[in-house]
Order: C-alpha cells, then structure tokens, then sequence
C-alpha cells in the first residue's frame, strides 16, 4: 500500500446491536400468519432498542470497538458523517453527539444525512469525497437506526423485519484500487416507504394522527408510525438494483464470477434471494444474515459483513447493494481484503449524554 | 396435468383455498392472499411452469383471470 495515494478506503468496520433478542412469536398477531411470514423472510428474531436507546448510542458503541481493535486514538479523526432518519433530537443531528461522545477533537467536520437503508453507501462516498480531497485525513462513517421503535407491533409488513442497531466504518487515504458507485433515485416513491406525520408537513395531531386504521391485509398503523407498500418496495428494488450492479461491475471491470461478496441490504431473506436469482449470482457468494437480528437499516450490510468475517476470505472484489427509502439505491465495488471486521457487539448502556 | 389444473393447484397450495374457490379470487380479497401469500403464490406459479417472471408482471398479477392473462407473455396458455 502506497503511503502517497490519495486514493480512498475503508480500512475497518464495526457493528453493535442491542443485546436482548426480540422473539416475533411474542408478537399480538396469529401464529398461522406468523409462521408464514417467517419463512418468507427468514426472520424470527430480532434485536430491539428499549426505549432510552437510540441509533447514535449503538453506532457509538460499534465506533469503541472499531477503535480498540484498530488501536485508533480518537484524536486522528477529522472528520464525522452520521446517517440516521431517527436522531435523538429533532435538530440538530447527532454527529456533534458523537464527536464529543468519543472525544474527537474540536477542529474536525461533522455532518449528518437523512438516510435510511441506503445511508452507508452514501456515508462511504461522502467520507471519500472528504479524504480524496485532502480535507480530512481519517473519517468516521456512522449508520444505524431504531426504526422499529416506529412501527406499530400489528403492523406485521414492518415489525416482523425491521431490528434496531448501528454501525461504524472509518476511511483513510491508502487505498489501492478507486471506490466506484452508482446511485438512483425517484423521489416520486416517497409514499411507498414513510412515515406520514411528525414533520412539518403534518404535524403530530393527538386526537388526528394517533388513531389507528387497519390496512386491506390487516395490518394497523396510525399516521405516526412507519408505512410501508411492500410490493412497491420491491417492484423499485428488482427494476432498479440489478443495473446499478452491473454498472458498478463494468467501472471496475469485474465479471459477476470474479466478485468474491455481494453484500445486499439485508431486507430479508426473500428480498437478497430475489435479487441474487434475478441477477444469476451465486448463492455462496450472497450473504444472508437475518435471523436474529432483523433489518436493522443502513448498518445492515456492515452487520452481514462483520458475522461473516470467520466463513469469508474474499473480500479483494466486494459489492455492496442498498435501497430503501427514498425510493432510493446504490451500489459500491471495493476492495475489502485489507479491511478489519470486528466481532458485533451488544450493547445495553446510553452512550450519549447532553 | 393440464396447464389449468397446475394453475389452480398452485392457488390451493399457496393460499390455502379449495379448487372450486379459486377462480374467484383477487388479491387480498381473502386474508392468505395478501402480500406475504403473493409471493408464495408467484414462486408456485414459477416453479410449475418453469418460468421467471418479471417484477412488474408480479406486482401486477391481481386476480386469478389477470394472472392467466400475465402467464400469456410467457408462453403459457391455460385453458
């Protein structure tokens, strides 16, 4: 590794997730519409925030352990890009939380970006943009959520997927090979995947936007609480993921057999399934890291990467696919043979204090 | 088999009904054909008629007369 290069990368990756698991059976929905739910997404259990804990909590928990087992002194980062859609106060973010939470010095970056499943690939690229610049010498990337703290317990579309917990990754210059990307996005799928109140365009109205309705399939949400088309969701996702793959494939120059990892957001079993049999991947090479921890949003795919770290070894051509809300995508090809994957940690302790 | 009697045997399968019923059926117009059902239901189809479909043509597949229409594009008539 050339010392000089400007060149991007992610030198290691870290995920924390709440320590109790969540058992779905427990759920107050019938155990015939349970089952087969669950053998659709390959998910029983799932990891849930109490309610004091937040997506900076976790994401500051997985950023120690990126430290400790990178020997990082927190004073070296320069630069924070935290992505979550639940911060812990309406304004401002929560990378200043995590700045001073973790004792990153004064002079440094720190910004914040509302994104959902898709963040970490955004945080990567943006993080990149940041070191290749010459701006930042060393950037944490933060990524994490507590969406299922939002979602209505018999809203089975969401509260039978979604799992709670952060990520951390940190990018250097270094790096051998250019990080390449493509994104989409299609604002007009907004309503697909959202939640309708508690903004400024509807705010909270007790009385108005807490009541509860039950959907065509029986599923009960109030306007407060996450909305989710499934079918739409989907119909984006296998319309509009294969080709940013193949475009990120063709920038590196890789052939699908060459690639050691794909990495898909971990939607649920069903979802990575369509998309590696839509594409005609390999099935071992497609990771599927679900049961037990749920969808816990942009920290999934590092959360896959991290569980894999004992079964993988080719890590040198690695795709990562994410998408979500927005309706929104993206795809990255890297090298990640000389990244460090730390061992998940739980977490149960508020780590963030105002 | 015929092809009408596969069709309907990936309805009974999928969705729980009975043969007589599932000519009559739209989608989430009974509690197991919600969205879960339908993917079961199009991986039935898929399976029994060896075909992959695509995403829109799923999204689309609405009732058990569309679905014969859908299955048309893919060279499988039922009659």
């Amino acid at each position: 590794m050339s010392i000089d290069s400007k060149i991007a990368q992610v030198v290691g990756v870290a995920a924390s997730v709440p320590d109790k698991q969540f058992d779905l059976m427990d759920l107050d929905i019938d155990d015939y519409t349970l089952k087969r739910t669950m053998k659709l997404t390959g998910i029983h259990k799932i990891r849930q925030a109490p309610p004091e804990m937040s997506a900076a909590d976790y994401c500051i928990d997985a950023a120690k352990k990126l430290f400790r087992d990178l020997s990082i002194d927190p004073k070296t980062i320069d630069g924070i890009v935290m992505l979550t859609p639940h911060p812990n106060y309406i304004y401002p973010g929560d990378s200043g939380l995590i700045q001073s939470a973790l004792g990153i010095p004064t002079k440094c970056i720190v910004m914040d970006i509302n994104h959902s499943c898709t963040g970490v690939i955004y945080g990567i690229f943006t993080a990149s943009l940041l070191v290749e610049s010459g701006q930042c010498q060393n950037v944490l990337v933060c990524c994490g959520d507590t969406a299922a703290k939002h979602m209505n317990p018999r809203d089975r579309a969401l509260k039978m997927v979604a799992g709670d917990g952060g990520s951390a990754l940190l990018v250097t210059a270094g790096g051998k090979l250019p990080m390449k990307y493509s994104f989409v996005h299609d604002g007009s799928g907004l309503k697909y995947l959202y939640t309708p109140a508690g903004g400024e365009r509807m705010p909270i109205q007790p009385g108005v936007t807490d009541i509860e309705s039950t959907d065509a399939e029986g599923n009960v949400r109030t306007l407060e609480e996450e909305f989710m088309d499934g079918l739409e969701v989907m119909r984006f996702v296998m319309n509009e993921m294969p080709p940013r793959v193949d475009e990120v494939l063709a920038q590196q120059g890789w052939s699908k057999d060459e690639v050691g990892a794909f990495v898909f957001h971990q939607a649920n079993e069903f979802m990575v399934k369509s998309l590696v049999r839509a594409m005609k991947l390999s099935k071992k090479k497609a990771m599927v890291q679900v049961d037990g921890y749920g969808n816990i949003g942009g920290g999934s795919v590092l959360l896959a990467m991290c569980l894999e770290r004992e079964h993988r070894s080719e890590w040198q051509k690695t795709v990562l696919c994410s998408f979500g809300t927005g309706m929104s995508g993206a795809a990255l090809a890297a090298d990640f043979s000389e990244t460090h994957f730390c061992e998940v940690s739980e977490c149960s302790t508020v780590q963030v204090e105002v | 088999m015929t092809n009408m009697e596969k069709y309907i045997e990936a309805f009974v399968e999928n969705l729980d009904v009975t043969a007589e019923d599932a000519p009559k059926l739209e989608y989430q117009a009974i509690p197991t054909w919600d969205s879960v059902g339908h993917m079961g239901l199009i991986a039935g189809i898929e399976d029994a008629f060896d075909i992959e479909m695509e995403t829109d043509d799923i999204v689309e597949f609405g009732s058990f007369a569309k679905g014969i229409e859908i299955l048309k594009k893919y060279d499988v008539v039922i009659e």
